[in-house]
């Protein structure tokens, strides 16, 4: 998928497990998501982090939509998911 | 304060590091003293929080090397040059410091001893991390399926665990991209698709996959796997990055 | 023993990258030598022949402009700081590209006060007309006399200095002109609609 010349630089959506417990307070990276663009469903683990900018920005890996992005100065915390259908998160027993 | 019954709760928690050891000449091996550490799996990341004097901090994620169940809390940091948390956990930090760590965190990239499945691992570089808990995990519950790993290295002094790997025999491959070790036959370069064919477990065994390691690397071995016959349901990947400039 | 979160855990001897407050530069900003590359997608390729860009007026007519286009206008040589909302400045670095208003020059932009940049991948962000005239914002498409990278956002980024470096969008292909303002990517995620390094516009609350 990737140009000759241009290196991927996403992570998955693992990397930004830490953060994402943070916001959901658990784990969500074997959460399923569906994708509102393609329908596409996948761990969030799956999913292409990009992590470099202002904010993070989680894409889906089969359409490269935007599924979640949030970004955080000192007090508040911005987050828009209009690109994740749904997330099914179990909690593990 | 209630404490939540089922989901655990993921915070900042003070780390000692309790010891430091040498893997390469470019890696350490730090193991951490956290409190109450709830145990991992194989394959989980903690986040590492520095903190400066004066109030800066700095996060990066690193993959629990020990294996899942040893109640061992170590991570494996390999220098990126100019890389300002990597360089201090390896050539600065010694045993009494103290950093943070968020985890463990991850239930996607995860190997249980309860898969019965053969297993595939591949690793680029300091993606053999999560990979040797994977292995060490597997060693120490003496699982009968096999499970085996091709390691892409630069050059022999790169080698991460290189004793341990030794010891996997015919379980490990390790191919250099760079510098070859005196007298192999292999010229230095990069894994070729044939190479994955023959170093692996054939995708008609239905092994579960584990690739890791820079992010060109670990999409280079999805093509070549998925070209292989692996079902890429079968196949889990943890991308490490590309941060410096090309 | 767990952080409270009030105090947190200094690190033996860690420094972090050098952070030297330059006087010269906006408020909690630091200099560093090299160019990083920030991403919120995957790298566009467009080649320069492949390349389009509209300019859409608040009435909706539009024009289209192509690279050959493009370099029939007057071209400049720009020497420019930059200063990323993620705290990194980089002094002196050279462009070449073509004022912005050299294109809005023959549209009918009555009514117009704000203009969304358009990126291929998807990317927007907004910007007051009267930012990118008056020469102080231009469409660059050579960087340290090399043609623009697609990392830095070739064949044609926007750059528009004075302001935090997210506002000038990288692979841009259109300029929305627009008579109220509205937020692009970052700004709809709390970034300052108007983003001046030197006020320290970062974020729109905080
Ligand atoms: C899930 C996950 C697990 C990981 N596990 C491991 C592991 O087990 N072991 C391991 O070694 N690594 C691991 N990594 C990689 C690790 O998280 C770090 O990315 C790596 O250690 C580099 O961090 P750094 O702070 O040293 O480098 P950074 O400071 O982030 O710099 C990286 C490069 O970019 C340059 N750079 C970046 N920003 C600037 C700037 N502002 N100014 C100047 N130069 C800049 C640096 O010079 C350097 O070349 C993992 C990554 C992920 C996503
Ligand atoms: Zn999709």
């Amino acid at each position: 998928m990737s140009e000759p010349g241009v290196v991927p630089r996403h992570l998955d959506g693992n990397a930004a497990a830490g953060a994402l417990a943070e916001l959901f307070g658990t784990d969500i990276t074997g959460a399923m998501g569906t994708c509102t663009a393609c329908g596409n469903r996948a761990a969030m683990a799956e999913t292409h982090a990009y992590v470099d900018g202002p904010g993070v920005v989680l894409r889906c890996h089969a359409c490269d939509s935007v599924l979640m992005r949030w970004a955080t100065s000192r007090r508040t915390t911005w987050l828009e998911m209009s690109g994740l259908r749904s997330i099914e998160i179990t909690v593990a027993p | 304060m209630a404490r939540a019954a089922t989901l655990p709760r993921l915070t900042w928690q003070s780390a000692t590091l309790t010891q430091v050891r040498r893997e390469s000449s470019t890696a350490s091996t730090l193991r951490l003293d956290v409190a109450g550490w709830p145990g991992h799996r194989a394959g989980q990341h903690v986040d590492v929080r520095l903190t400066a004097a004066d109030g800066y901090t700095a996060v990066r994620p690193y993959s629990l090397a020990s294996a899942a169940g040893s109640g061992l809390v170590e991570i494996t940091v390999a220098t990126t040059p100019g890389g300002e948390v990597s360089t201090y956990l390896v050539n600065d930090a010694v045993a009494g410091n103290h950093v943070e760590v968020r985890g463990p965190l991850g239930s996607w990239f995860v190997w249980d001893v309860s898969d019965p499945d053969p297993v595939q691992l591949v690793a680029g570089g300091s993606g053999v991390v999560p990979l040797m808990s994977m292995l060490r995990t597997h060693g120490s519950a003496g699982h009968p399926a096999p499970m085996r790993l091709l390691y892409s290295v630069s050059d022999p002094e790169q080698v991460l665990y290189a004793d341990e790997v030794e010891q996997l025999a015919h379980a490990a491959t390790v191919l250099h991209t760079r510098h070859s070790p005196p007298g192999t036959a292999r010229p230095p370069g990069r894994v070729t698709p044939a190479e994955v064919e023959e170093h692996t477990l054939p995708a008609t065994s239905r092994p579960s996959v584990f690739v890791c390691g820079p992010t060109g690397f670990v999409e280079a071995m999805l093509t070549v796997l998925t070209g292989l016959g692996h079902d890429p349901e079968r196949i889990r990947a943890e991308r490490y990055g590309e941060r410096s400039s090309p | 023993m767990t952080s409270s979160g009030t105090q947190p855990l200094v690190s033996e001897g860690f420094s972090g990258r050098m952070r030297v407050q330059d006087p010269a530069l906006p408020p909690g900003q630091h200099l560093v030598d090299r160019f990083p590359v920030m991403s919120a997608g995957p790298t566009p390729v467009v080649h320069r022949r492949a390349w389009e860009l509209t300019v859409t007026t608040p009435s909706g007519r539009q024009t289209p402009w192509d690279f050959a286009g493009l370099t029939r206008l007057p071209v400049e040589d720009v020497v420019a700081d930059l200063h990323c909302v993620t705290r990194w400045s980089r002094s002196g670095t050279r462009w070449r590209g073509v004022p912005v208003e050299a294109l809005l020059r023959e549209v009918d932009d009555a009514g117009a006060r704000y203009v969304m940049a358009h990126s291929y991948g998807g990317y927007t962000t907004n910007v007051p007309l009267e930012d990118l005239l008056d020469g102080r914002a231009w469409l660059v498409f050579d960087h340290e006399d090399e043609p623009l990278s697609a990392e830095h956002g070739g064949p044609v980024r926007l750059l528009v200095p004075h302001l935090y470096l997210w506002k000038s969008a990288k692979w841009v292909n259109g300029l929305t002109l627009m008579s109220h303002d509205a937020p692009g990517f970052w700004e709809s995620l709390g970034y300052h609609l108007y983003g001046d390094p030197w006020r320290e516009q970062r974020h729109s609350r905080d």
